[in-house]
């Protein structure tokens, strides 16, 4: 069964997301701030990280940016979830190690595709 | 003040100016009047040229030197006719001469009109001083207006977040089984909650501009690429109406622009054209007219009267409402389309139109965009 760590500070954000992961047959991880979600990304190994990026202990490029550095977090494929869609963002998420990005308010519809699509380029 | 070491001209000028109402410190030694003007400086000084030891023209050099006597308006009484004189005069700060002989009349009138100039200008200065005051609150009231939108839509999408994914949820029948009746209020919940995300976006991108706190990014591309990746996206929503869209390119020129801003306009266009067409084709034209390009989106619809056509690109224009009642539209995208194209573009918006046959909306810019500072200018 395929793992999924889901970093996200808002709680209603965390049941949609898990609700629409754990349909779509995935196994689930959750971590409500950056820092407990950096420890279970080294401790679980996943095979994919959904990484919000605007949480308030430390935000989503700093969790990339150390779990980049670790032997566990290195290859870890890491998908942004952002709702600060601005130009320069995509550019920067990819530069510093994200494998793609997802906007927020994330299309339910449309989101598992969204992953699959992501996660099938990067392999 | 009356300054002159003459004793019977400063009685004659003191007496004439008394005689017409005029409060006189006459004042026959220059140091003093230096001196005098300084601890209370007059509406007006009358210089003579000639003193001893100081002359007229430094001591107007003096005064014009000290930000208390500064403005105070100065006016020569010499007898010289000579004109190098007067330049000397006007160069050191006066404002006027009366040569002697003195008359009354010539007097009177030259310091009431040197008293009403000062009193003009004073005023005007302050007022001048108060607008630009008031100038400077109001932009930086408009600007924090702006910024505030900018917030506060961001606050305003979290909760959307929550409707929009819920009902998603519940759609996918996650949580158990919907009934048809469930399905179609969800399904009126998702299509509200995005409604008003487009909404919140528009506003948000508005204000941005508005406050200067967009990034123009120019890049340069080749423009069908920009068209085929439009057409792309808006497919399904014309499919869904049976409208064909079509292509008529005299030209595929390269460009530099800001590719996400143009495509987000032409976007909006072609969205509109399929929203208020009922039946025909959507055609996308291309034109190259020298240093310009100009995209047109051409319908098939309804048209628009020509009395709403000056109202079009105005922010929530009530003619959506009669083009049609069912419209998707936020209200806001005609107005949005015309702030990109005119403040970040540096281009323009027009609109063609005949009732019943339809309606052809242009975005015309530049093929080359310059910027030369990150300031955006404010638009309206």
């Amino acid at each position: 069964m395929t793992t999924v760590l889901v970093i996200e500070d808002n709680a209603d954000n965390m049941e949609i997301i898990t609700a629409l992961l754990g349909n779509a047959g995935y196994q689930i991880f959750t971590a409500m701030t950056g820092m407990e979600g950096l420890e279970m990304a080294i401790a679980k190994r996943p095979d994919f990280i959904l990484l919000d990026i605007l949480m308030p202990d430390i935000n989503g490029d700093e969790v990339l940016q150390k779990l980049r550095a670790t032997e566990e977090g290195k290859d870890v494929p890491v998908i942004a979830v952002t709702s600060c869609a601005m130009i320069g963002d995509r550019a920067r998420l990819l530069a510093a190690g994200c494998n793609g990005y997802i906007e927020k308010p994330i299309d339910p519809m449309t989101i598992i595709t969204q992953i699959r699509e992501i996660l099938g380029e990067t392999q | 003040m009356v300054v002159d070491d003459t004793p019977d001209n400063l009685r004659l000028f003191s007496d004439l100016l008394v005689a017409e109402g005029y409060k006189v410190r006459p004042t026959p030694d220059a140091q003093l009047a230096i001196k005098s003007a300084f601890a209370n400086p007059p509406d007006l000084i009358l210089l003579d040229v000639k003193m001893p030891v100081i002359n007229g023209f430094d001591v107007c050099k003096r005064l014009k030197q000290d930000e208390r006597t500064e403005n105070i308006p100065v006016i020569f009484i010499s007898a010289l006719q000579d004109t190098e004189d007067r330049v000397k005069g006007f160069e050191c700060g006066g404002v006027d001469f009366i040569t002697k002989p003195v008359q009354r009349e010539e007097v009177i009138a030259r310091v009431s009109s040197q008293l009403e100039l000062f009193r003009a200008r004073s005023l005007l200065e302050q007022k001048n001083q108060e607008l630009s005051k008031a100038n400077l609150k109001l932009q930086g009231l408009d600007k924090l207006k702006s910024l505030f939108i900018a917030n506060m839509s961001h606050e305003l999408r979290t909760p959307l977040n929550a409707i929009i994914g819920f009902a998603g949820v519940m759609l996918q029948e996650i949580p158990g089984k919907v009934n048809e009746k469930q399905n179609n209020y969800l399904n009126r919940v998702t299509s509200a909650g995005k409604h008003l995300l487009g909404l919140i976006n528009d506003v948000i991108d508005i204000s941005k501009i508005e406050s200067g706190h967009l990034d123009v990014n120019p890049q340069r591309f080749c423009l069908k690429q920009l068209v085929d990746e439009a057409i792309e996206i808006i497919k399904p929503q014309a499919n869904k109406k049976q409208l064909s869209i079509e292509v008529d390119a005299t030209a595929w020129p390269e460009i530099n622009t800001d590719y996400k801003r143009l495509f987000q306009c032409l976007l909006n266009y072609l969205s509109n054209a399929i929203n208020f067409t009922d039946q025909g084709t959507i055609t996308i034209i291309v034109r190259e007219e020298n240093n310009n390009l100009k995209i047109g989106v051409q319908d098939t619809g309804k048209g628009i009267p020509e009395a709403g056509i000056p109202n079009l690109f105005q922010a929530f224009d009530r003619l959506q409402a009669f083009r049609n009642e069912e419209s998707e539209g936020s209200g806001l995208g005609l107005y949005l389309t015309r702030t990109i194209v005119t403040g970040i573009l540096k281009g323009s918006v027009a609109v063609e139109s005949q009732i019943n046959k339809g309606s052809t909306f242009y975005i015309q810019i530049p093929k080359d965009l310059k910027i030369d500072t990150h300031i955006i200018e404010k638009v309206i």
